[in-house]
């Protein structure tokens, strides 16, 4: 079997709006799959539907050979198989870390050694410590770890990192990669670009329910990154650059031209820098990124993952 | 074998995930230990009622009169009552406006009144007494001696008649019972009380015997009736109402908080049944009842002195405990938003606490209010247990205790088929 998760025609409806519209993908066995996306996207929602938590209103989705939505059986089958994290995932209050394992260990028919998971997951130290004593990084190692206590054969990560200060963020991004290396199929949802251009093989870029653009991050950056640009953000303030905001258009305040002519139109790239500069706006130059490519589809989000200006 | 690992290893959670928590363990243990001490000390009198007594009929030192004196000996002796004294000084209708305290006055004179009564009591007994031998005695009698006894007759009218005109003032020593009615709840037993008491002093008071009497037959065990009192009426009330408290307003909060901080989603993407976490949660709360029964019971045996309940009480607890948590998981497992379900359980707590004989006997309610009382689980359970702790009925106690068995068993079965099992 070449593909984990196979979904076709996914479709979840609620109160007439199709919060998942139509999605069709597949993630390759042994890869991570990322779904890229704003906050309201869609991306909770269509991975529950895969965690069997969610019944699609229409559509397919096989997960690991067996039907989501279909027979108790077939999903009781996907639970034993897979191991999630969800977003700001909890465990019990007042549980040590260690009772929080062994709790979850007993909800499966096999799982792995307790000890060994401790150690894999740096949590030696803070076994005995209650969970709701916990930083927010040890809370998301814990969360990791029993995503695995199962030896899930695909683990779904909603928003592992949302939160985390940077070196927390490192620290799971590590984990995540040693999954695949140990042959396990990750898919996880998020809206940090860095994080899914550094851990995912395959993204599925979501827009209000519907995936926009799939490829490898690469592959995405390429097709719709428009080579090396200049990007200048808060554009909407110059009355020097509102001919350009009116020729070209924004995302959001922000205006992101080709740099392949070394000018715009008729005007160098040195005096658009120039009035720029001295409206005192933010610029770049770019090489194509994931980013532009998700600015260029989707708008812009903020560090909360809402989309800003969004239409 | 991996279904009941799971459902004990949830079941031990869940257990030390309570009992770590300080706000838990006070409001499911140690306050309804707290409400049954309360309970018991402040109605320690609370199957009798109280009787204020004001005596106007003393003499010059204050010393109660004789007849007012005896009347008051046959109040305080009288179980149903509890006496209690107020100065001769005291305004008793103000008293009774402002305190609601029913209150008997002895007036002034009411020893001599009850004197002359109970002379004329005794010379209009004679004479019907006379005129029923007259009229129907089979006895043949010479008629010297009837001439005698119509003679002796005549003199007794005379005397009656003489009596009864000077008869005046009467009127005044009567006694008076001063109730404010609007808010004495009780007056109408009280009053009831009074007459039968008054009728009995009026017997004695003209050395009239006993033509009619009633023996009572008490079926408690010897036991019981030594060792009977106002906790005994408490603990099972008590322990069932806080047993169904915790069953489902306890059981409903936890799987509510479950559901609001996520937790419960984490544990509906693992293979855990629906069934198996409703049985998780009805074993916790089990252990949990048992727990604090056993901490209420001794403390009601070591500080109140009530009879021990005996292990078949214990199995009673438990299928009460399993009942109303088999209740409370319905009610958080059918309702979607967690503060539905505190609304919820709370709303079917509350009628059924004051229905149920939790704090006054079903058998003082008015009769269509009994029948609703046996709609709900809790009378059962507070008849199974009073069954089970203090009376020797089996009947009774397997009868309640078999409609919570069939009870508990419905609502797992509902449950099961109607919980919530994934998102919307």
């Amino acid at each position: 079997m070449e593909y984990a998760i196979e979904v076709r025609d996914l479709v979840k409806r609620y109160s007439g709006r199709n919060v998942v519209d139509g999605v069709s993908f597949s993630v390759r066995r042994g890869t991570v799959f990322a779904l890229l996306g704003p906050n309201g996207a869609g991306k909770t929602t269509a991975i529950e539907i895969l965690e069997c938590l969610r019944t699609p209103t229409s559509g397919s989705a096989i997960v690991l050979g067996y039907s989501v939505g279909k027979s108790r059986r077939d999903e009781q089958e996907i639970k034993r198989r897979i191991g999630i994290m969800p977003q700001e995932f909890k465990a019990l209050d007042k549980l040590t870390v260690r009772e929080n394992m062994v709790l979850f260990s007993r909800l499966y028919d096999r799982h792995r050694d307790i000890d060994g998971l401790i150690r894999e997951f740096g949590l030696e130290e803070h076994s005995n410590i209650r969970f709701e004593r916990l930083s927010g990084g040890l809370r998301q190692r814990l969360g990791l770890a029993l995503a695995v206590i199962n030896d899930p054969e695909v683990i779904f990560l909603d928003e592992p990192t949302t939160g985390l200060d940077p070196a927390s963020r490192r620290g799971v991004w590590d984990m995540i990669r040693a999954f695949k290396a140990s042959g396990k199929t990750v898919v996880l949802t998020s809206h940090y670009m860095e994080e899914v251009e550094y851990l995912a093989d395959e993204v599925a870029v979501m827009h209000r329910g519907r995936i926009v653009a799939t490829g490898s991050p690469g592959e995405i950056a390429g097709r719709y990154g428009l080579g090396r640009r200049l990007v200048i953000h808060g554009c909407t303030r110059s009355k020097g650059l509102a001919s350009l905001v009116r020729e070209y258009g924004v995302v959001g305040d922000t205006l992101v031209l080709s740099m392949d002519d070394m000018g715009i139109g008729s005007i160098p790239i040195s005096e658009i820098v120039d009035m720029a500069i001295r409206d005192g706006l933010e610029v770049q130059f770019r090489n194509p990124s994931l980013e532009d490519a998700f600015l260029r589809l989707v708008g812009r989000m903020d560090e909360e993952g809402r989309l800003i200006n969004d239409g | 074998m991996g279904s009941i690992s799971a459902v004990t290893a949830l079941a031990r959670a869940l257990l030390l995930d309570w009992l770590r928590s300080k706000t838990g363990i006070f409001f499911s243990i140690l306050f309804p230990i707290m409400l049954m001490s309360i309970l018991t000390l402040v109605f320690s009198d609370g199957d009798r009622f109280e009787l204020y007594v004001q005596n106007l009929d003393v003499d010059g030192n204050g010393t109660p009169t004789r007849t007012s004196s005896i009347l008051i000996d046959v109040l305080e002796a009288n179980d149903a009552l509890h006496v209690k004294h107020i100065a001769p000084d005291v305004d008793v209708y103000e008293y009774v406006k402002q305190s609601s305290k029913r209150t008997l006055v002895i007036p002034k004179g009411f020893d001599s009144a009850m004197m002359e009564s109970s002379m004329e009591a005794r010379m209009m007994v004679m004479l019907s007494t006379l005129d029923l031998f007259l009229e129907q005695s089979s006895i043949p009698l010479p008629d010297s001696a009837r001439s005698s006894i119509i003679s002796g007759r005549e003199g007794l009218q005379r005397g009656l008649d003489a009596l009864m005109t000077n008869d005046g003032d009467g009127t005044d020593a009567r006694l008076l019972l001063v109730v404010d009615s609007s808010r004495d709840r009780e007056y109408e037993h009280v009053h009831g009380m009074l007459v039968a008491i008054l009728a009995r002093v009026q017997q004695k008071a003209i050395d009239a015997p006993d033509m009619l009497d009633m023996d009572v037959i008490d079926t408690s065990s010897p036991l019981d009736v030594n060792h009977a009192g106002n906790a005994n009426y408490y603990l099972p009330a008590v322990l069932a109402a806080f047993i169904m408290t915790n069953g489902v307003v306890g059981t409903s909060e936890i799987a509510a908080d479950f559901k609001r901080r996520g937790m419960l989603k984490r544990l509906m993407s693992t293979p855990l049944s629906r069934l198996q976490w409703i049985v998780a949660n009805m074993m916790t709360q089990t252990i949990l009842a048992l727990v604090l029964a056993s901490m209420m019971i001794g403390i009601a045996v070591a500080v109140f002195n009530t009879s021990t309940p005996n292990l078949m009480s214990m199995a009673v607890l438990a299928i009460g405990a399993l009942c109303f948590t088999g209740l409370g998981m319905l009610i958080a497992g059918v309702l979607k938003e967690p503060h539905a379900i505190a609304g919820a359980s709370n709303a079917l707590v509350f009628p059924m606490m004051f229905l149920s004989g939790t704090f006054w006997p079903v058998e003082s309610m008015p009769e269509y209010m009994q029948s609703i009382a046996y709609i709900f689980p809790l009378t059962y359970f507070i008849d199974a247990l009073n069954s089970s702790m203090y009376s020797s009925s089996m009947a009774g106690m397997l009868q309640a205790t078999s409609v919570l068995v069939l009870l508990t068993g419905a609502l797992v079965l509902v449950g099961s088929h109607v919980t919530r099992w994934r998102q919307e």
